[in-house]
This record gives structure tokens, sequence and C-alpha cells, in this order.
């Protein structure tokens, strides 16, 4: 008999003296009204939370109000932190952003992950210090971001670089992960990752630590309107 | 699995006279029990999603074949290749296997309890695959060549000059003992090991039945780039990492975190539904997972204990537990400690090999109260003290005294005359002098009572009758 058989039959056979403990009558509906009632009331509610959530996981966040106003925000990063390569993404965000930049700019690079075979991929997106990205999603309650590869096709300017700076459009902010799972298509998107707040260990003497084997900072930036 | 003498007394011992390791253990585990307190503080529905996680635990366990039976079949769908390992020796099989195919020089490994269980590392150093772990704890943990203390913080026991000298020693720098600069170091050292492995080895906190994926909950990035650099990735679960589907998991996110790092929410939850290879052209040309049985289905026969097998792995339960604190987790000398390693170790060994375990308790039921997935911990620890009871013929004078004692108490007549020539005896011998055998060397036996406790409740009643 196969392992797979052998286990299979060995799990039926435990399993033929049920547990007697008697579930609950459990409302689910009870529970439901129950998380309702700590969601914020309105969008401003829902966005203050995440920007108090991220700035409790050490992030940082901006709320405003176009593209034109994040690409400017991001410019004065620029500046700020003399960065002058970037590493992103092929999708459209990425690239207007990308487009408002290199034209004042000129000395700012741009690395496409997405244009790399994956050998060279991995190992010049690592050596980039900054990435632009774009979040599919975001949770407001725990100041999480969503990635699905379905839409970035990467990870590694969100995991390799050392500065991270998000984008995600403020309709996209969910108020918990029970409704988001409600609007994630999981039967089609099964690769995907939720970040909350650059990389971090505690595993020396429970000192916290940011930047363990990913980013060490992370920015993100609401716009209302793409 | 082989027969293995866990001598759990002697490593007891060793640990209580180590004051550092106490001091390091009560440290880390109490300053976790708050942490985790106050996030809880802040959910107001907390009991009920324990409540609910319990259950949705209940149906995946109660019906593991079903479910794992619609997991095999959803992640072949998804290219997925699934492998069924009925005990260590077949999972580490399958491994090498694997390894061999595809002249792997490299493996980076992020932290999974469950290749511990199947010593898997040194089988592979054994066949020349340069294996590294990868999370900065269990990193640490295999330069000492230990094994990890804890179920969430595996270098729980050292501090932070252990670390230090240890990266002097074994990775030739210089010596520092600030955690930044200790973290700067691996890092440096593992991410080269990142961007050259060939495949990498991970757990799954959870298993999706009716998507056919999986997820792997983290806080350093570590899994996120192994399971995203190197070709292959092989992951190995326990059967019972079960859930139904992945609308089972927000009640699972929300009390892992908590639970474990006193963390509203881990920093990253990784999902993967297949290699991504072939879809977004990079990560993983092959994903492997093995299902590992090792003693489960055995578990799974009693219908009370196999909530055991309900267990996330949380490690909330040590952090609680009086008597880890006091001990760290090389004192259960077995990959699970703390009050789930006691209940877990005479089921998966045998009775007699982990007799001296369910006895690592005192039965406080701190346990039990934080267990976000709500295993009665407290009751199945005597169970397991009953079975172990029954087993072990070398407790016959235990046995006997306790038949004494059950017949002396029954009798008032004779249990008052008893204990009165009892408190003669004691109060012969000279102070400091009460040792019992069995009893801890350093503590004196509390001598008895001057008055026995009807005296003292007769003389209080007359006093209020007064
Ligand atoms: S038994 Fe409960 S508290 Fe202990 S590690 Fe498992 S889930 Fe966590």
């Amino acid at each position: 008999m196969s392992s797979r058989n052998k286990i299979l039959s060995q799990i039926k056979s435990a399993l033929k003296n049920k547990s007697n403990e008697e579930e609950k009558i459990y409302s689910i509906s009870e529970l439901n009204d129950r998380i309702s009632e700590t969601l914020p009331k309105s969008k401003t509610e829902l966005v203050e939370q995440f920007k108090q959530e991220l700035l409790k996981v050490n992030a940082d966040f901006f709320y405003l109000n176009n593209i034109s106003e994040a690409q400017e925000k991001i410019s004065e990063i620029l500046s700020e932190n003399k960065i002058n390569h970037i590493a992103s993404t092929n999708q459209r965000i990425c690239e207007s952003i990308q487009e408002s930049i290199e034209a004042v700019y000129t000395d700012v690079k741009f690395t496409i992950a997405n244009d790399l075979k994956p050998q060279e991929r991995k190992e010049k997106i690592s050596k980039i210090n900054t990435a632009i990205v774009y979040a599919d999603f975001a949770v407001s309650e725990i100041g999480s971001l969503v990635f699905l590869y379905d839409n970035s096709k990467t990870s590694y300017p969100h995991f390799l670089c050392d500065y991270v700076i998000a984008i995600v459009n403020s309709k996209n902010i969910f108020p918990n992960q029970f409704t988001l799972f409600e609007n994630i298509n999981t039967e089609q998107s099964k690769n995907m990752v939720f970040v909350t707040g650059p990389s971090r260990t505690a595993d020396i003497e429970k000192v916290l630590v940011l930047g363990a084997h990913g980013p060490r900072k992370l920015t993100v930036i609401a716009i209302e309107n793409e | 699995m082989s027969v293995q003498d866990l001598n759990i007394k002697k490593h007891v011992k060793e640990a209580l006279a180590d004051n550092n390791l106490r001091k390091a253990v009560y440290k880390a585990t109490s300053s976790t029990a708050v942490t985790r307190q106050n996030v809880i503080n802040s959910i107001p529905y907390w009991e009920e999603i324990r409540e609910k996680a319990h259950f949705i635990k209940k149906e995946a366990i109660e019906n593991l074949d079903k479910y794992l039976e619609l997991f095999e079949q959803k992640c072949i769908e998804n290219n997925i290749q699934v492998h069924w390992a009925i005990d260590d020796k077949e999972a580490k099989d399958i491994i090498l296997k694997i390894a061999k195919k595809n002249k792997v020089k490299t493996i980076v490994k992020s932290k999974s309890l469950t290749t511990e269980e199947i010593h898997l590392n040194k089988l592979l150093i054994e066949n020349n695959i340069d294996t590294v772990e990868t999370d900065l704890g269990e990193y640490i943990v295999q330069l000492k060549d230990q094994v990890p203390s804890h179920l969430i913080i595996p270098a729980l026991h050292l501090s932070k000059e252990d670390v230090g000298n240890l990266f002097t020693e074994k990775l030739k720098v210089p010596y520092t003992d600030v955690p930044e600069e200790l973290l700067k170091i691996a890092r440096e050292k593992l991410r080269e090991k990142f961007l050259s492995a060939e495949m990498s080895i991970t757990g799954a906190n959870f298993a999706l039945a009716e998507q056919g994926s999986f997820c792997i909950i983290e806080n350093e990035a570590n899994a996120h780039l192994s399971i995203s650099l190197p070709k292959v990735h092989v992951a190995l679960m326990g059967i019972e990492k079960i859930l139904p589907s992945i609308s089972d998991l927000p009640y699972f996110l929300k009390i892992l975190a908590p639970s474990a790092t006193g963390q509203k929410s881990s920093t990253y939850v990784n999902f993967i539904g297949g290699p991504s290879k072939e879809k977004y052209g990079e990560g993983p040309e092959e994903v492997h997972i093995i299902l590992l049985d090792n003693g489960r289905s055995k578990i799974l026969a009693d219908p009370k204990l196999r909530e055991t097998l309900y267990c996330i792995r949380c490690g909330a339960c040590l952090n609680a537990c009086p008597v880890y604190q006091q001990i760290g987790g090389h004192a259960y000398n077995w990959v699970y400690m703390g009050p789930i390693g006691i209940t877990l170790i005479p089921q998966y060994l045998s009775e007699l090999e982990g007799k001296d375990a369910p006895f690592l308790s005192s039965l406080c039921g701190a346990c039990g109260d934080v267990c976000p997935v709500k295993i009665k911990l407290p009751e199945h620890i005597l169970e397991l003290r009953k079975k172990v009871v029954e087993k072990d013929g070398s407790r016959f004078i235990e046995k006997l005294t306790i038949k004494i004692w059950a017949f002396v108490s029954a009798n008032s007549v004779m249990y008052r005359f008893l204990s009165k020539i009892l408190k003669s005896l004691m109060s012969l011998i000279p102070n400091g002098l009460q040792k019992v055998p069995g009893y801890y060397k350093k503590r004196n036996f509390p001598g008895f009572a001057q008055k026995g406790f009807r005296e003292q409740l007769t003389n209080y009643q007359n006093s209020i009758k007064k």
C-alpha cells in the first residue's frame, strides 16, 4: 500500500470514534455584529485608523489627493534621501510615476524588475536601495498592504530593496481581513503576500530591530483619486 | 520513530541549576506575556474568535481524511507536487531525492519545527548540502549546534553577549553585542545564501484545502526570500495543519500574532498557490509539499486527546507556564516543549518514553486560559498522567503510597491519629534537615502546623461564639 493510502486509512480508522464535544450553538452573525461594532464609521476614520496602525508598525504614511501630489511627495523624498536609483514594476501607476520623475530628475534611474530575466533580476534588484511599488489592497485595522502576484508579477523590489515606497488607492483600503477576503478573488489570486511594516526581528533578547532580511523602511502613500 | 531516552529529570536538574538561563527565560516569557495581554485587550471579541477558531479546527481534524484529499487534488490542479510521508525517514528520503535530482548544493531554510522534528539538517549536511537556517534565532542556534528552546523565539535562552561571542568564534567577525550590529552581520551573510541557493525548505502555518494553497507567516522576510529566490521550494507540513478554506483564515490570523509575539499582525503572510516561475517570470519552477504523518494519525485515535492536534504553535502556553519559565525549552529534550510539548511527547513517542513529560506542570491552568484555539491543556495533561501511571510499572511505591493515603483519609479517626504521629516524628528532625526523597534537594519539606486543621477550626468557631 502506498504511504498515501496507508495514512488515509489510518486516519479513517482513527476517526471512527467521533469526538463528543458539544459544539456551542454558535452564531456567526453574532460574532459578525460584534466585529462590525468596531469598524470605522466613515472613510476619514478608516484612513485615520490605517495611518495610526502604520505608525505603530514603524511605517510612514501620507494621504494625498491624487497621483500628481504623490509624484511631488516622492520627488521630495528622493532629494531628501539623495536617492538616484529606483527599482519598480511595470504596473500603470508605477510607470506614470517613473515618467514624471524622469522628466524632472534626469539623474534618477529606474530599473523595472519585470523587464529583467530571473537571474539578472534578483542580482540587479538586490543592489538597488529604493523601490516604488503599488499595493492592490490595504487593511486599516492592522496597517497591512496586500500585493497580488497576478498584478505585480514580481516581489523582488518589495523585498530586496532596503527602502520601499508603496502606493495604494484609498478606495482599496478595507477595514479588516474579513472584508478583505470577501473582496479578493481567492480562486484566481493564489500567490500573494500581506505586508505590515518593514521587516523586523526581536530574536536577540527581545530587542526589536528593523530591517531583518527585507526592507528596513516603509513609506505608504494613499491617494484619493488615481 | 526511533526510541529515544529523553532523560527529562536530568535535564530539568541542569536547567534549574543554571541561573543565567532561568533569568533569560523568565525575562523573555514574561515580557511576551505582557505584550500579548495588551493586544488582546484591544480586541473586544477575542473570546468569540477563540471559540470560532476552536470549532474550525475541530471540523478540520474530525474530517481530516476528506480535507487532505481535497487539498491534494487542488494542489495538483495548481501544479504543486504532493508527497505523503508516513514517518521521518520517508520525509527525509523525499527531500533528499528532490535535492539530488536538482543537483542542489545550497539550501536556505526558514523556521520550521516540523523539520526539527525529523532532524533534517543533520541528514542534509551529511550529504554535503550546505544547509542554512535563515530566521535569525534559528541561525544563532544552528551556529551554536543547538536546537530551538522556544516555539517562537528559538534563541531565547541566549544573551546578546552569548550571541556576540558566538559570531566572533564562528563567523570570525569583531566582537559586538549590539543587537542591530549582530543582525547586520547575519543579514549580510544570509543575503548571499538567499541569492545563490538552489532550493528552499520551509514549513507551512496553514494549508487551505479548498484552494490548494498554503501560507507561511513571519516577521523577518526570510521566508519570503526563501520561497521566491531559489528554483525549488519544498514545504514540509504535519497533516494537522489543514483548514477547510481560505475563508477560515482571518480568524487564525487574528489570534496567531497576538498570541505568539504580542503583535496585532505578523509582518508578512505569504500565500503559495503554485510555482511562480512560469506564471510570473520569477521564483520557483517547482513547489513540493510533503504531508507528514509521523505519529499524528495515532494521536487522532483518542477522541479527546486529538484536540492536541489543533495547536497552531503560537507558544503562548509556554510563556504562561510557571514550569517552562523556570526550566526553558531544552529541559524537555524534544522539539515541542512547554504545556503543549508535555501532551505531545508521550503521544508521539510512547507513554513510557515520555513518562516524565506530563509531570512538568503545576496544573495551574494558565496554559488552557491563554491557548488561542482553546485546547483544554490541563485536562489533557491529567489524562496523560493517568495513562503514564497505568503503563509505568516502576511507580509501584508511588501507587502504594497513594492507596494507603486514600484508605487513611477515608477514615477520620485513623487520619487524626496518623497525622499526630507524623507531626511528632517530624518535630524530632532538626531544622534544615527535613529532606524528603524526590522532593527538591535545595528545599526543606515544610513542617507540619502546630495545630491541625480541625483543631484550628474548632478554636476559631469557639472564638466566634464567645
Ligand atoms: S497549545 Fe495553544 S497556546 Fe500552546 S502553542 Fe499550541 S496553540 Fe499556542
